[in-house]
């Protein structure tokens, strides 16, 4: 009994940490309005285009237009739940400093941010139901109907796509141990890799070859491109759980190494006395 | 109104900047690094598709690839002259927005122009550079007028961004909470990567006269394409006078709104 | 003496959004958010000589800082009439700013990653200052202030004290003959809050600005003021001069005795009010010509083995005022 109230109080902290972030939402809901927006302009922006560019053809590279149309559709459910995090804020707290109150507290500061995550996630997921009904209704994309299996199969790669994605914006927002500056780094790698390899803007196999074998042996790629792949079955049944399973050990390869970064990190934190 | 004194201060802040940035070099390398990427994989990507399809409506590779290397372009003008647009939010919250207006500068100094960062520099040259070189390697003859032409509504674009983001920055005032309003604008700028008459119509309505980076990105390429006709100049410098007025305006207004963080 | 400031009825008001704490309350502020009017500055008036130093008091949020941005152009009162120089401050004529300087104590202008004279050059342009003088102020803000080599290191290896005196520089770089000093000693150690002051007196001195002094610090104003405006939940309670602050410093002293032996309360009450009475020491409220009697009085009276005569603290004074007293 005594156990079970600990372990409950103990959870009880990341359930007013994750309270307060909600209400951080509304004390700035024009910014998060406004968030929803972009996310929605830059779907549109790659839609629109695609769709001028599928304009007239059966068929651009091995996606038939329908193909295409889902590809970038179905790839907004990602952009919304892959995409959206606050591991920046973590960058900032620590070359600001603030990063000593986390500290100070009996607080896990990976726990702390995966709950502020998973909080955004869902927040963002209500504006997605919403949104995604809209793209539906006004624009009557002509979408494919998936097998069920590939749902599922999408589903999975996209859940171990947000926490690889998580994983990954921590262990960037690391750097700021050892910068002044991180927001380059954060820029670079957080937003301009992940944009531009991830299969964001384009069907990576529709990339030149000698590009597009480069980029799957990045990370990048399992955020974006593979879930989609998996959710219109272009990837055959023999590769799909290997090619699941190698998302995993990349995640573990992260965390472990997140691990040893961070301990590294905060050595230098503290003997810095920010 | 630019005077002698806004100028020289701003070439101080200018210089300033650049000796902070030499501090952090290999931040500002990072920086540079991005730039050049995200330009040479876009071009990536629009040689890929026009590799499987050939065309994007009636326009052929040549005359994407010149769109969206003018696109780049001004961009990177853009950026450099006025960055400070991105700062302004915090600098706002946290009043310091009051230490600039209490000198005599102008007011739209501080959240328009009062970040120069030489580190925009490069990456523009080479777009200029690559600009140049394509036109020279597609054969596209320009005569004198024509480059004095392209030039002209080079600057009618930045005159139009410049009411853009005063726009935004009369925004932030009467509202104090947006922040991605400037990053909204960047979103939709992507668009007109290529010409917006390959979107729909409201789509090419909202990028000509609502957000017009049609007019700040396009026209500037189509003078150099051929790719345009009279009345297309003469709507452009007419939407640009409209925004210029538009956004002074609503700028007065919102510094007469303006309150400062504490009372 | 000319006028340099003069303000008439001046009001400003501002709409605040209220926001309770907890979840539900943030939802229900999605659909309205309740608003209330607060009266930071509430028909006040007054004047101010050219060359005057003027203390400007009152508690957080008595409207002091607004009140300043008003003056300085920052805002647009909600009524009244505002003149600083003959201009209107809000109208931000270039002569007008070129000729007024704000400093903030909390809030610097310095920029953190380069050293300091680099944002002095900045204002030199900003103000048009030709070399000649900038180079002959330079030289009195570094003997007037002691500034050595700070000035050429990066602002954020100051310590807060060296910064303080490079933010004094940057704001009166290009002499403004209006200065509205906006709590400039918050947070200085004490050796630095003297030099900070004597500063300021000199500068007054030196160069007939007019200045407008905000402070928590009720030395600053002693140090500095002959006359003082009491500010609170904005409306002016008292503007005149320091000495004439009804019980203030100038008329009253405190006196603290203490015995050897006890000595009754009824033994001590032809001596003065007595504010505090402990086993062996007692101090009382004299006024300030009756003082030395009293005290002489008393040490023939009774065993006195110590004796220690004050002006009543400044705060006493305020908090009296503002408590209605």
């Amino acid at each position: 009994m005594k156990r079970l109230s600990k372990s409950f109080s103990k959870a009880n902290k990341y359930i007013v940490i994750a309270k307060n972030t909600l209400q951080e939402y509304f004390v700035y809901r024009t910014n998060f309005f406004f968030w929803r927006l972009r996310t929605f302009i830059s779907f549109l922006v790659f839609y629109f285009l695609w769709l001028a560019i599928a304009h007239g053809k059966t068929h651009v590279g091995s996606y038939t237009q329908a193909q295409l149309y889902t590809y970038f559709v179905i790839g907004y459910i990602i952009r919304t739940l892959v995409f959206s995090t606050r591991t920046s804020d973590l960058g900032s707290a620590i070359t600001q400093g603030s990063l000593s109150r986390l500290l100070l507290k009996p607080l896990g500061v990976f726990k702390f941010f995966f709950t502020r995550d998973s909080v955004d996630k869902i927040f963002n997921f209500f504006f997605l139901i919403f949104e995604f009904s809209l793209i539906l209704f006004l624009f009557k994309p002509e979408l494919i109907t998936p097998l069920p299996q590939n749902v599922l199969y999408f589903l999975l790669s996209t859940l171990l796509a947000i926490i690889s994605f998580f994983l990954y914006g921590f262990l960037i927002a690391l750097i700021s141990f050892w910068t002044d500056t991180p927001w380059s780094g954060h820029w670079l790698f957080g937003v301009v890799f992940v944009n531009l390899f991830s299969g964001q803007a384009i069907p990576l196999d529709l990339l030149p070859q000698p590009v597009y074998n480069v980029l799957i042996n990045t990370p990048f790629p399992y955020f974006y491109y593979y879930p989609m792949q998996l959710f219109l079955g272009k990837i055959p049944e023999a590769q799909i759980w290997p090619l699941l399973a190698k998302s995993i050990l990349l995640s573990s390869l992260v965390f472990v190494f997140i691990k040893s970064v961070w301990k590294k990190g905060l050595i230098r934190y503290q003997s810095y006395g920010n | 109104m630019v005077t002698k004194n806004t100028f020289k201060a701003w070439l101080i802040i200018a210089k300033n900047n650049f000796q902070r940035q030499l501090l952090t070099r290999s931040s500002s390398l990072l920086f540079i690094v991005g730039k050049l990427l995200q330009f040479a994989f876009s071009l990536l990507i629009i040689v890929s598709i026009f590799k499987t399809t050939g065309h994007i409506k009636d326009y052929t590779l040549d005359q994407a690839l010149i769109f969206i290397i003018v696109f780049f372009l001004v961009e990177s003008i853009t950026q450099f002259l006025f960055r400070s647009i991105y700062s302004f939010r915090p600098v706002l919250l946290r009043g310091d927005f009051d230490l600039d207006l209490v000198k005599p500068l102008p007011s739209y100094f501080r959240p328009l122009i009062s970040g120069p960062d030489f580190f925009d520099l490069p990456p523009l040259i080479i777009h200029a550079l690559v600009l140049v070189y394509l036109l020279i390697k597609l054969n596209i003859h320009l005569t004198f007028p024509q480059v004095l032409l392209f030039l002209l509504l080079l600057a009618n674009g930045v005159l139009l961004a410049f009411s853009v983001f005063l726009l935004i920055a009369a925004f932030s005032i009467l509202t104090t909470e947006i922040d991605n309003l400037v990053w909204t604008y960047r979103s939709l700028s992507r668009a007109a990567r290529l010409p917006v008459d390959i979107y729909p119509n409201f789509l090419q309505i909202i990028l000509t006269g609502i957000v017009p980076v049609a007019i700040i990105i396009n026209v500037p390429a189509r003078v150099l394409l051929g790719l345009f006709q009279p009345s297309t100049l003469l709507f452009s410098f007419l939407i640009t006078l409209f925004f210029v007025y538009t956004s002074v305006w609503l700028w007065r207004r919102s510094l007469k709104h303006y309150s400062s963080a504490s009372s | 003496m000319s006028v340099a400031i003069n303000i008439k009825n001046l009001s400003r008001h501002f709409e605040v959004h209220d926001k309770k704490p907890g979840l539900k309350s943030s939802l229900k502020s999605i659909w309205n958010r309740p608003k209330r009017i607060v009266k930071a500055v509430d028909d006040i008036s007054f004047q101010i000589k050219t060359g005057e130093l003027v203390g400007f008091i009152g508690p957080n949020g008595a409207g002091k800082t607004t009140t300043l941005k008003c003056l300085s152009g920052l805002l647009y009162p909600t009524k009244g009439e505002v003149e600083v120089l003959g201009f209107t401050p809000w109208h931000r004529k270039r002569d007008f700013l070129k000729q007024i300087g704000f400093i903030m104590g909390q809030k610097g202008q310095l920029w953190w990653d380069i050293p300091p004279q680099e944002t002095f050059l900045l204002n030199q342009a900003i103000y048009e200052i030709p070399d000649k003088e900038y180079k002959e102020r330079i030289r009195f803000f570094r003997s007037a202030l002691n500034i050595k080599k700070e000035i050429s290191i990066q602002t954020r290896k100051l310590s807060l004290g060296q910064r303080m005196k490079c933010e004094l520089v940057a704001a009166l770089i290009h002499q403004p003959k209006v200065i509205f000093l906006d709590e400039p000693t918050t947070g200085l150690d004490v050796i630095m809050q003297d030099k900070v002051r004597d500063f300021i007196r000199d500068y007054n001195r030196e160069f007939k600005a007019t200045i407008i002094l905000t402070s928590h610090y009720m030395k600053d104003v002693q140090a500095l003021c002959r006359r003082l405006i009491v500010i609170d939940k904005g409306k002016i309670h008292f503007d005149d001069l320091l000495s004439k602050l009804k019980n203030g410093p100038g008329s009253q002293k405190t006196l603290t005795l203490t015995f050897k032996d006890e000595v009754s309360k009824k033994d001590l009450k032809g001596l003065g009010k007595i504010i505090k009475y402990e086993d062996l020491r007692v101090t009382l409220s004299v006024k300030r010509k009756n003082a030395s009697r009293v005290a002489s009085q008393a040490l023939e009276k009774f065993p006195v083995t110590d004796l220690n005569i004050e002006d009543i603290p400044i705060e006493e004074t305020i908090k009296k005022l503002f408590q209605g007293q």
